[in-house]
């Protein structure tokens, strides 16, 4: 009776989810691939783009930056901000897309699959999501239900999609640790032609008072220096450029944030200088320049929109830069752009262009309404 | 084989030798009878054939009501009507920050709600026999002020709890419904110890997906002459969110919960 009682009830306890969900340090996810998927010719030269896609919402004000308090979306305002973020992604044609915050089944964004959306409705044909917060429901401020992660799309096959655990935050209580993010690397190997490439996804801690974000960029150097293969790392570091003029004080830090779990800890830019100083960003810091008129047309982050007045009292606009593309020095980049607004992006023959909308070889999209990030995109030359 | 032995003994020799009768049937007590459980309601005869029962562990923050009246015999099954009326309100403002949203920025609140409740029993068997108990009711959230509040999702017994006010559009009257009908089989296996299989199917608005459907069973053990402890585990299956990564798709979520209590009864 024993025996047969016991994988019984294992079975029923398999089938229970977990209230939060936590991963082992290396685990591979599925790929998923839209029907019929074919792979395009092979190039030597991949137009990547890598952003925050912020779960959908658009410029709506949620309750952790405190310039509002929203919980939730309609389904209707989710299928309206994406139809956005779909636009900007056709117009810009990456061969592969790195995003960070995106969901597939969370409580605030209406249960809707933006993996799945993003295979349906632009030319991207394989996906390879990692989760890195997953709760069937987080009990704060009516959070509910969450599936959020990091995902690489591809025009080209994904072989491979392996999840890389990061260290965790140490400055929560045990109840707040149980259900809140567990960041991540998401690792892809992906197929063009006869060449093999790998992309990592990251996004590194935002909030924490223990330097985990630190932590948290010195593991992915780690990861990145162990590579073989040809690759882009690519995400949201929640760090400044090395040399950036502007460190504090933003327009986007609600007075309201100070003093609570979501204040902004203080940026030291010189976290990065290591990457910078063993790999190629897209944009680099000769390019980034040495004053802040310079370096602004690279920000790529705005806690609020333009339909805000900031903290130091004029409407947002991107006032950071928090996303980055590298690669070995073996390869290049050919060119890069922060898409801030409309008219910036690349023409017909891949030349970097920052002009007004009426040249029409610039994105016609405002980035700034589709996101609390806007896209960094790079023509990568794989030369390995 | 020890063990085997006392527990046979602790089985079949109640302290009392009383003899259980089944519950949650369409049989009302009599004026003065009560009972009351930990989770399980407080039940008290207002006179014959009719009784108030109540959630008395939720009562002071969900105040909640309803009276059951015993309507006579049809085809041999007895019938009882059920009349409830609940306010989840102050219970769910003192939940605002965990299952809620505050909210302290905008206009956005959690409204008033009155629920009401209307069911029918139907029970064919003595309840110290072999019972089979059929059941009905449908409840609905009638919005009294303002409400922003949508289903919570995520926890199949919380949603279904909450489904009047939370499974349909915050912005109408009628803030969501849920209907139930379910089956109780309850029977002896010694005169201090009872067993129960139920099967239960409710519909309600979307959360995402309008139905769910549990199913349990259950021992009630005799401790005195009135008193029991009950054990048992109850499953779920609903959709709750959860997405199946390797396709996507939507699965239902099978959850079990297990299920304990220690009812006094005068």
């Amino acid at each position: 009776m024993r025996r047969a009682l016991t994988p019984l009830l294992m079975a029923l306890l398999a089938s229970c989810e977990p209230m939060a969900t936590s991963w082992p340090e290396k685990v591979d996810f599925p790929v998923l691939q839209k029907k019929d998927a074919v792979a395009p010719a092979a190039t030597s030269t991949l137009k990547v783009m890598t952003w925050n896609v912020k779960y959908g919402g658009g410029r709506i004000d949620f309750w952790f930056d405190l310039w509002g308090d929203r919980t939730f979306m309609t389904l209707d305002e989710v299928e309206h901000n994406m139809a956005g973020v779909y636009a900007l992604i056709n117009e810009v044609q990456p061969d592969i897309l790195i995003t960070n915050e995106i969901e597939i089944d969370s409580k605030r964004s209406a249960f809707y699959d933006m993996v799945q959306g993003i295979l349906d409705h632009t030319d991207l044909r394989w996906a390879a999501y990692t989760p890195v917060w997953q709760a069937r429901f987080v009990p704060s401020e009516g959070v509910g239900r969450m599936n959020m992660g990091n995902c690489v799309f591809s025009r080209f096959p994904i072989v491979q999609n392996t999840r890389i655990a990061q260290v965790d935050r140490t400055d929560q209580d045990p109840a707040t640790k149980t259900f809140y993010l567990h960041r991540a690397v998401g690792r892809a190997e992906i197929q063009v032609g006869a060449k093999r490439v790998a992309v990592f996804a990251v996004h590194t801690e935002a909030y924490d008072s223990d330097r985990t974000n630190s932590k948290q960029q010195a593991q992915i150097l780690e990861v990145m220096k162990a590579e073989t293969l040809p690759f882009v790392m690519a995400g949201d570091l929640n760090a400044l450029m090395p040399g950036s003029v502007k460190t504090n004080h933003f327009n986007d830090e609600a007075p309201s944030s100070i003093g609570t779990a979501f204040e902004q800890p203080p940026y030291n830019p010189e976290d990065l200088r290591p990457f910078f100083d063993a790999f190629d960003d897209a944009i680099g810091l000769t390019r980034y320049g040495t004053t802040e008129d310079q370096q602004s047309h690279f920000y790529s982050h705005s806690v609020i929109g333009p339909d805000k007045v900031g903290a130091n009292g004029v409407p947002g606009f991107w006032n950071r830069r928090l996303d980055y593309l590298f690669t070995q020095k073996t390869n290049r980049w050919k060119g890069a752009v922060v898409l801030q607004k409309p008219g910036v992006g690349f023409d017909d023959f891949n030349n970097v262009v920052v002009v007004g909308p009426e040249n029409h070889s610039g994105i016609v999209s405002n980035p700034l309404e589709l996101s609390d990030h806007c896209p960094v995109v790079g023509l990568w030359e794989v030369l390995q | 084989m020890k063990r085997a032995i006392i527990l046979s003994a602790l089985l079949l020799a109640s302290p009392a030798m009383a003899q259980l009768a089944a519950r949650d049937t369409a049989d009302v007590g009599n004026k003065g009878d009560w009972s009351v459980g930990i989770f399980n309601p407080l039940k008290l005869g207002l006179m014959d054939g009719v009784e108030l029962k109540t959630q008395p562990l939720a009562f002071f923050v969900a105040p909640n009501a309803m009276v059951r009246v015993a309507h006579g015999e049809l085809g041999g099954m007895k019938l009882a009507g059920e009349y409830g009326l609940s306010l989840m309100t102050p219970a769910m403002r003192l939940t605002q920050g965990y299952l809620y949203p505050t909210w302290n920025m905008s206009e956005n609140r959690v409204g008033w709600y009155l629920t009401p409740r209307v069911g029918i029993v139907a029970s064919r068997g003595d309840v110290k026999q072999a019972v089979f108990t059929l059941s009905a009711d449908v409840a609905a959230g009638i919005r009294l002020t303002r409400s922003d509040l949508t289903a919570m999702g995520g926890i199949a017994p919380l949603d279904v709890l909450m489904a009047p006010e939370l499974s349909g559009n915050p912005k109408h009257i009628v803030t969501g419904y849920r209907v139930h009908v379910g089956g109780l089989y309850d029977r002896p296996l010694t005169d201090s110890l009872r067993m129960r299989g139920y099967l239960d199917g409710y519909l309600h608005g979307a959360q995402p997906s309008p139905f769910t459907i549990s199913a349990g069973v259950g021992l009630d053990y005799a401790v005195g002459k009135q008193s029991r402890v009950t054990i048992g585990g109850v499953w779920y299956n609903a959709d709750t969110g959860d997405i199946d990564l390797a396709t996507h798709q939507h699965k239902r979520s099978n959850d079990f919960f297990p299920t304990i209590d220690f009812i006094w009864a005068g």
